[in-house]
């Protein structure tokens, strides 16, 4: 996979949508930014990134035959990918918060941006937007984040981590054609932040109510012990009240 | 009116033998015409134009055109043959926008590629970006933006070309 470094850039997956769009055989391709000027979270919200600090890069990955009710699993194998590359930075108490963000000493360290391109129920290629904390020093204005650097003291090089990420997200996405689903999910579940502890949520009316999680359903959904039994929750339908 | 009313209206006409029924009810406007005279079976062509205030000029232009072509020899059955139904895969949320600052991927009216992006199915954090199966153009807009959308509901109706 070809990395290309851009020097300005609004959103590096807008950049890779659009390329895909005006190629339909574009090669996986990733891209990094040194400076993100509209970075893009969750619909409409912004991704902040210091120049230099943070890392803003999306990749482009291509699937084939891969049927959109599997599409959790792209999700995973992603936050698989990050936690791995954390991990050998030697990164505290690395987890995943459903659905997707990643944890380390309870701080929020990366943020992901997934959009697959689906034609009928087939995804045919998702474009991978990564958010990471790296070099930062201090992040006053969002308390519940931390960068790497904050968290182990040593600085990052962005084009060596960048490299790593890239190889995690293509070893991860070979998992597809080799291993079953279930082996994706049991090695993110053994990541999952607040698994099996007993913690307060929110329900849309304001109500709050204890649980336990216990995992996630296939299309993706938060499953959750209640006094009440076994539920499962849509990401609108329930926020965690504990950490994060 | 709905797809289902619409239908139970061309088998209606189709019955009575009247060559061509047009109806206005709102802003919707329908031409049906039967048994063109040259064509061995039955034509019958429906045309739904939503008149809306804002109704922009795109709309109605080729809409003589259309028409034309149907005159001559187009022999097209029942609606469901014209258009294509473009359906949601997953359960989600439906946006027509790709950001809220952003303007709609399409509009009634716009022609569109195979291929084109023509609406957003944000589920679980995944922002699927879904494309049409067809060039065409469209011809309804059946969800409203940022409204939940069930697995298979329809979202679009493309005329294809």
């Amino acid at each position: 996979m070809n990395i290309n470094k851009i020097s300005a850039i609004t959103s590096t997956n807008t950049y890779l949508k659009e390329l895909l769009r005006n190629d339909q055989s574009l090669n996986e391709l990733a891209v990094v930014a040194e400076k993100q000027t509209q970075g893009r979270g969750q619909m409409g919200t912004e991704w902040h990134s210091q120049e230099g600090k943070s890392l803003t890069m999306s990749a482009l990955k291509r699937l084939e035959g891969f049927h959109v009710e599997n599409r959790f699993c792209l999700s995973m194998l992603v936050s698989i990918a990050i936690k791995n590359v954390l991990s050998f930075y030697n990164l505290p108490d690395i987890k995943i918060k459903w659905p997707n963000d990643i944890l380390s000493a309870n701080k929020k360290v990366c943020g992901l941006l997934l959009e697959p391109v689906l034609k009928k129920d087939q995804i045919k290629a998702i474009i991978i937007g990564v958010g990471l904390n790296l070099n930062e020093t201090e992040m006053p204005d969002l308390p519940q984040a931390a960068s790497i650097k904050m968290l182990t003291g040593k600085h990052i090089d962005i084009d060596t981590f960048a490299l790593e990420i890239v190889y995690e997200i293509n070893e991860q996405f070979f998992k597809l054609n080799s291993q079953p689903y279930s082996v994706i999910k049991r090695e993110y579940l053994n990541c999952l932040y607040r698994k099996g502890v007993l913690s307060v949520f929110k329900d849309p009316a304001g109500n709050e109510f204890n649980g336990l999680i216990t995992g996630v359903s296939n299309s993706g959904k938060l499953q959750v012990a209640t006094e009440l039994g076994e539920k499962e929750f849509d990401l609108k339908e329930i926020k965690l009240l504990n950490g994060l | 009116m709905d797809i289902k009313e619409i239908q139970n209206l061309i088998k209606f006409v189709a019955k009575s033998g009247a060559s061509e029924v047009k109806l206005e009810m709102g802003d919707i406007k329908i031409t049906i015409k039967t048994g063109g005279d040259d064509s061995k079976g039955e034509t019958t062509y429906i045309q739904q134009v939503p008149v809306q205030p804002q109704a922009q000029p795109q709309q109605s232009a080729p809409q003589p055109v259309v028409e034309s072509a149907t005159a001559t020899k187009e022999a097209v059955t029942t609606e469901e043959d014209k258009y294509v139904t473009i359906k949601s895969p997953i359960i989600g949320t439906f946006y027509r926008k790709p950001s809220p600052d952003k303007p709609a991927f399409v509009e009634v009216g716009s022609t569109i590629k195979e291929g084109d992006p023509l609406c957003v199915i944000e589920a679980m954090k995944l922002f699927n970006e879904i494309e049409s199966e067809v060039s065409g153009k469209i011809v309804k807009v059946l969800v409203d933006d940022s409204s939940p959308v069930e697995f298979d509901q329809p979202l679009f109706l493309i005329d294809p070309s």
